[in-house]
């Protein structure tokens, strides 16, 4: 019986993949561990961990058009929208520093569960049985991960900014806050929960097919 | 299933084994084995042929239907 050999760019995506999911493990263990510790053991040598929140900006000349080298006289290109990062650091308030850090817990728990089933996801597809029930449920839950992780990060940078601009209102840092969902995300989570359901027939034939002799 | 493969006692009468059977038309052990433990969705007409020529056999000496109604 001839051995199933996966193609060598589903071998490549296979590697690739756990290089990322064992890099975001690395990466989560010493913002959430290696990162705190640093300070609580050497404070004055170590910076404090800030967050970088990304906020719209009010510039005075909003809404103005803009000369370019294409357009000479001011008529088509026009500023609309202007956004920045802002640096919070961790330690701002009394409960901030817990609030980052639950935050950044549940944001790397999304992204190393969604790592993690993409890797078996691939694994099963190296191995040449992708279709069974069980990659049909993990890509679902791709998608569903996929869609939290959007919500998740839009709504909590929402409510940060928003708490950044009633903090920082009595100052003249030109800053407000908007809800920005990550709509692509949210779209590729849709196309993974559809492409589950193909996939769960795709096993049942399968299922189907190797009990025909 | 309603559809019983009565195949061990076709293979029985012939004094014939699974294994030398599967040999004869050259489908895998496994494959007979879901057929004889009525495990199988579906047969197909290749493997029936084949089962008759060897067995000297009848479609209907190797299906049985049962109403379990």
């Amino acid at each position: 019986m001839q051995t199933y050999r996966a193609d060598r760019v589903v071998r490549i995506l296979t590697g690739l993949v756990s290089f990322v999911y064992f890099g975001a493990w690395v990466v989560a263990a010493f913002v959430l561990i290696v990162a705190p510790l640093l300070k609580l053991l050497a404070p004055n040598v170590v910076h404090d961990p800030s967050f970088r929140l990304e906020v719209p900006v009010t510039l005075p000349r909003l809404g103005a058009t803009v000369v370019s080298q294409w357009d000479a006289a001011p008529a088509g290109i026009t500023l609309t929208a202007v956004t920045g990062d802002i640096g919070l650091p961790m330690r701002l308030v009394p409960w901030s520093f817990v609030v980052l850090w639950t935050a950044l817990v549940t944001f790397f728990a999304l992204v190393l569960l969604f790592l993690h089933n993409l890797r078996v996801l691939f694994r099963r597809v190296r191995e040449g049985a992708p279709f069974d029930a069980t990659n049909a449920t993990r890509m679902r839950r791709l998608g569903v991960l996929l869609l939290a992780l959007s919500v998740f990060s839009g709504v909590f940078e929402f409510w940060m900014s928003a708490w950044v601009t009633r903090a920082l209102a009595s100052s003249n840092v030109p800053i407000g806050s908007a809800l920005h969902i990550n709509w692509f995300g949210v779209l590729i989570a849709l196309v993974l929960v559809g492409l589950a359901e193909v996939f769960r027939r795709g096993a049942a034939l399968e299922e189907e097919q190797s009990l025909v002799v | 299933m309603t559809i019983q493969v009565t195949l061990d006692r076709v293979i029985e009468k012939r004094g014939m084994t699974l294994t030398e059977l599967s040999e004869r038309i050259g489908i895998t052990l496994a494959n007979l084995s879901i057929l004889k433990t009525n495990k199988a969705r579906a047969i197909r007409f290749s493997t029936l042929e084949a089962l008759c020529r060897e067995l000297d056999c009848q479609p209907g000496d190797l299906l049985s239907y049962q109403d379990r109604g």
